[in-house]
């Protein structure tokens, strides 16, 4: 095997041994050992509180994505089409973006009420402008030489959706879905430490309380593979079906 | 089934854009071809031929004028060849040639048939990006062949190719054209492959333009492999109409 294929896996040893010594020198509760946080994992798992809040977390991130995507992608596609529709709401997707999710957030739980909508909502509300922008650009880069040769085979619309936009269209919600779920990932916990009473937001704030840092290292911990899971075993393959007839 | 077909456009206008006037660039125009007729359309570049094609396959209806098919206004099946080949690179030959075919009259056995004769078989399951131009100018053929168009319209489909190349995929061309003839309107500009390829020569003059002589090619179809006898068609030809020498 070649030298570089082991280079991520020395440089995972080399950051887990300089966090253990750094905790050894330390000697504080503020910063336990590699092996102290794997504990506590292992208790927050075995017990089921990591999971459980892992799991509400990871239902209200399956929902708000479905639903950003959804909105976002249709919106998206119909400004890149319509280009009088693009003139006029282009000031509203411009004010959205630079509107701050804290600021989202905060109004959500006041006009909706401290609720599982407003948190929804919240994070939907963040996530659907950009999904519009790339879903935008995707739709105004379709090749029109391709729509008029469907055109002249009379593909029909059902075919020319499937065979001629669709796969022009899947790069751009690869792209507009990888970077949503970064983004969803970290303003959901701020929505649930901010108004809701579980979920992994609402236990980092209860450790943050308690200054139980291997607890929130353990949680960080959960949180990593998770994401990486996802990353590894839907966007991978994805990714590459969708290159597969690039030379 | 082949069919006979009437083109008349009086007026076609493009809206000015941002910065000119609306553009005039066919006006006055007719043209008849013949139920199973090849009829090469000649003229400079830029004189609205790709156009004159959309108007004819149906793809452009803002004109004024009328194109007949047969006995109706309504285009028969049109096997259409883009000067790019225009083909989808997420599926395969084969997928791209079956996608076109009509869902009423589907015939792979066709397909199979059209794959051989350009030599594509070995290729059918290749992603376009891995052929050459000249096969993937061979695919987009395939594909308006495997239709059984009753009109077939080709715009320069041999542009940018490599002349020993260009002649090879002329001569499969008339070969499966001669196996199930049908009307055909091949736009190019150079006046070599209109002779080796048509029947008959229509000539189109600068915008706005419109059909400004029509010639037939008494050539037999035997002797248009040697470029002698082509070469000394165009000779003639051109010393017989000098209003068409300017044009080509």
């Amino acid at each position: 095997m070649r030298p570089e294929r082991w280079y991520p896996f020395a440089a995972l040893v080399l950051l887990v041994a300089s966090w253990h010594a750094a905790a050894l020198w330390a000697t504080s509760p503020l910063l336990p050992t590699p092996v102290q946080v794997l504990k506590v994992f292992v208790v927050e798992v075995a017990e089921g509180g990591l999971l459980y809040h892992l799991g509400i977390t990871m239902a209200r991130l399956a929902v708000s994505f479905v639903l950003a995507m959804t909105i976002g992608g249709t919106l998206g596609v119909m400004l890149g089409r319509y280009r009088h529709l693009d003139r006029f709401f282009d000031i509203w997707l411009t004010l959205f973006l630079n509107i701050p999710a804290l600021v989202t957030i905060i109004l959500c739980y006041v006009w909706l009420g401290l609720s599982e909508a407003a948190a929804i909502t919240a994070v939907v509300i963040n996530k659907v402008p950009s999904v519009v922008v790339t879903l935008r650009e995707g739709t105004r880069a379709l090749d029109t030489d391709l729509l008029e040769m469907a055109r002249a085979y009379r593909f029909g619309r059902w075919k020319t959706l499937r065979h001629v936009i669709w796969p022009q269209l899947l790069p751009f919600i690869m792209a507009a879905s990888r970077t949503g779920l970064a983004l969803i990932w970290k303003i959901i916990l701020v929505v649930e430490l901010l108004g809701r009473s579980n979920g992994m937001g609402y236990q980092l704030q209860l450790f943050f309380q308690m200054f139980d840092v291997s607890a929130i290292l353990a949680y960080t911990f959960a949180f990593v593979i998770v994401v990486q899971t996802v990353e590894f075993f839907v966007f991978k393959p994805l990714d590459l079906r969708s290159r597969r007839w690039r030379r | 089934m082949t069919t006979q077909v009437r083109i008349e456009v009086s007026r076609k206008t493009f809206p000015a854009s941002a910065n000119g006037l609306p553009l005039t660039v066919l006006a006055g125009l007719s043209l008849t071809l013949d139920a199973g007729e090849f009829v090469c359309l000649v003229g400079p570049s830029g004189c609205g031929k790709s156009t004159l094609l959309n108007i004819v396959a149906g793809l452009d209806r803002s004109f004024e004028g009328s194109v007949e098919f047969g006995d109706s206004t309504e285009p028969h099946r049109v096997g259409h060849v883009f000067q790019e080949p225009r083909l989808l690179p997420w599926r395969t030959v084969r997928q791209n040639i079956e996608l076109a075919l009509p869902a009423e009259d589907a015939d792979t056995d066709l397909v199979d048939h059209l794959l051989d004769v350009m030599e594509l078989s070995a290729f059918q399951h290749q992603y376009p990006e891995r052929l050459s131009l000249g096969m993937s100018r061979r695919v987009a053929l395939v594909r308006a062949f495997a239709i059984k168009p009753t009109l077939l319209i080709m715009d320069e489909p041999f542009v940018s190719l490599d002349a020993p190349i260009a002649r090879r995929i002329r001569e499969q061309l008339v070969r499966v054209w001669h196996e199930r003839p049908h009307t055909v309107l091949f736009v190019t500009h150079d006046l070599r492959e209109a002779i080796a390829l048509a029947d008959r020569l229509a000539f189109l003059c600068a915008p706005p333009a419109r059909v400004v002589a029509e010639v037939q090619v008494d050539l037999p179809r035997d002797d248009r492999g040697r470029e002698s006898a082509i070469e000394a068609l165009r000779k003639r030809l051109i010393a017989d109409h000098p209003d068409v020498a300017r044009l080509v």
